[in-house]
């Protein structure tokens, strides 16, 4: 998608905050965290910090940080059509509810569709596919782009199972992909991992 | 009969404003027992019984019950979790007082404007150095709730009693919130606020205990 990298990035890390991701698509829409009168007072003083030593420390950030993260900003695109189109594929991408056998043509589609690469989706359908040769015919499954996002610490696949029975859903596991828990947690390196919770009270019960 | 219990600011400019504020609704503070004495009383009522408090403690006793009535701000109130402040009951913005709880970051952090731009900070700080911000404050309720209705969620609070201003200077937190009235505090100390920052507008206040809502003497500030 044609958008700058920190939007990317602050679109991935609040995915799981419903709210606030939908605050961040309305500013993307209006361009409004760049405020151009402090820019052209900024783009002055940066003169001053470039023949600053680089490697000096202003509260835990180095110059060369700032600078590189000001000049980066500066680069951004300031085309408001282009965050309205960006915002508008967001949101039909999120509407998307389809059963699983279809999920590989519709996604592909959607990209082609809206121009994106899908390159980057490549492992992730690949994931959907295997799902749906195991055990796609056996259970009646229902893919969801907006599903398991209130959950921060998924990065991949989230899936929930359950049944029907007198028109209330009952739930009976729930999961999915936490690639990056361990090092939040305090590990030293990511491990990918894959994991899930069975409600065994309602297990027992069937 | 039980006296009314008042409680003022024991200094500052808060304490000459409220002053002020009661001479001019007819209630001249008189401090019978000596200019060091915390204990007053107002002129040609013997109903009342004064005393000057830190400002903080003021809600704190209104609350509990021990006062009936005080001047405080709007920010100390706001800053108590709800549970320390439910008898308290807010009567009256004062026209003094003014000042706002505010984000401020190095001025040299010219890359940071906004809090949008303090949320991606936030986390290529944590990134890089493997611990988060820290945000030096005297309102670390306020903060916290404000920095996360904001998406900033990579930071942590580091509390301080006074002369915040110098904390991102001297290696003890990465930015601060204060109360500010003019700003110059914040210039004098090579900070600035960022634009979207502005927590609360705060200024003084006149706060009474709900039991006394129904009283006669607050009839003097209507």
């Amino acid at each position: 998608m044609d958008l700058p990298e920190r939007w990317k990035l602050r679109l991935i890390r609040h995915f799981s905050r419903r709210e606030y991701f939908s605050d961040l698509l309305k500013r993307l829409e209006t361009n409004y965290d760049l405020d151009q009168v402090t820019i052209d007072v900024d783009t002055q003083r940066l003169k001053d910090l470039e023949q600053m030593d680089q490697n000096k420390i202003i509260a835990g950030r180095t110059v060369a940080e700032i600078v590189k993260r000001f000049k980066k900003k500066l680069k951004d695109p300031r085309d408001n059509y282009k965050g309205k189109k960006n915002v508008k594929i967001i949101k039909n991408f999120l509407n998307i509810k389809i059963p699983l056998q279809r999920t590989e043509r519709v996604i592909i589609d959607f990209f082609y569709k809206n121009k994106l690469s899908a390159k980057d989706i490549k492992n992730y359908l690949k994931k959907i596919i295997f799902i749906n040769k195991k055990i796609g015919k056996k259970y009646s499954i229902t893919f969801k782009t907006d599903f398991g996002r209130n959950t921060e610490y998924y990065t991949g696949l989230v899936f929930l199972a359950y049944i029907k029975k007198k028109n209330q859903i009952i739930e009976l596991a729930r999961g999915g992909e936490y690639n990056n828990l361990l090092k939040t947690l305090g590990y030293k390196k990511n491990i990918p991992s894959l994991g899930g919770a069975i409600n065994l009270n309602q297990l027992i019960n069937l | 009969m039980n006296k009314i219990k008042i409680a003022l600011p024991s200094k500052g400019r808060l304490k000459e404003e409220s002053l002020k504020f009661f001479q001019k609704k007819n209630l001249k503070v008189v401090n019978a027992f000596g200019e060091r004495n915390y204990f007053f009383n107002i002129k040609n009522n013997n109903q009342i019984e004064g005393i000057y408090l830190h400002a903080k403690e003021i809600i704190e006793r209104i609350n509990d019950g021990t006062l009936d009535m005080g001047i405080s701000g709007l920010d100390l109130l706001k800053e108590f979790p709800e549970i320390y402040s439910q008898n308290v009951k807010l009567l009256q913005k004062l026209n003094f007082g003014f000042a706002d709880l505010v984000v401020a970051v190095p001025k040299d952090w010219l890359d940071v404007q906004n809090m949008a731009d303090l949320e991606e900070v936030s986390f290529e700080f944590k990134e890089k150095y493997g611990r988060r911000m820290r945000v030096a404050t005297k309102y670390p309720n306020l903060t916290e709730a404000f920095f996360l209705s904001k998406g900033v969620s990579q930071f942590r609070i580091m509390p301080s009693l006074g002369a915040t201003e110098s904390y991102p200077f001297t290696g003890s937190a990465e930015l601060i919130t204060d109360i500010t009235s003019t700003g110059s505090t914040l210039k004098a100390n090579n900070l600035r606020v960022i634009t979207d920052g502005n927590i609360l507008k705060s200024s003084a206040c006149l706060f009474v205990s709900k039991k006394f809502l129904n009283n006669k003497f607050l009839k003097h500030f209507k």
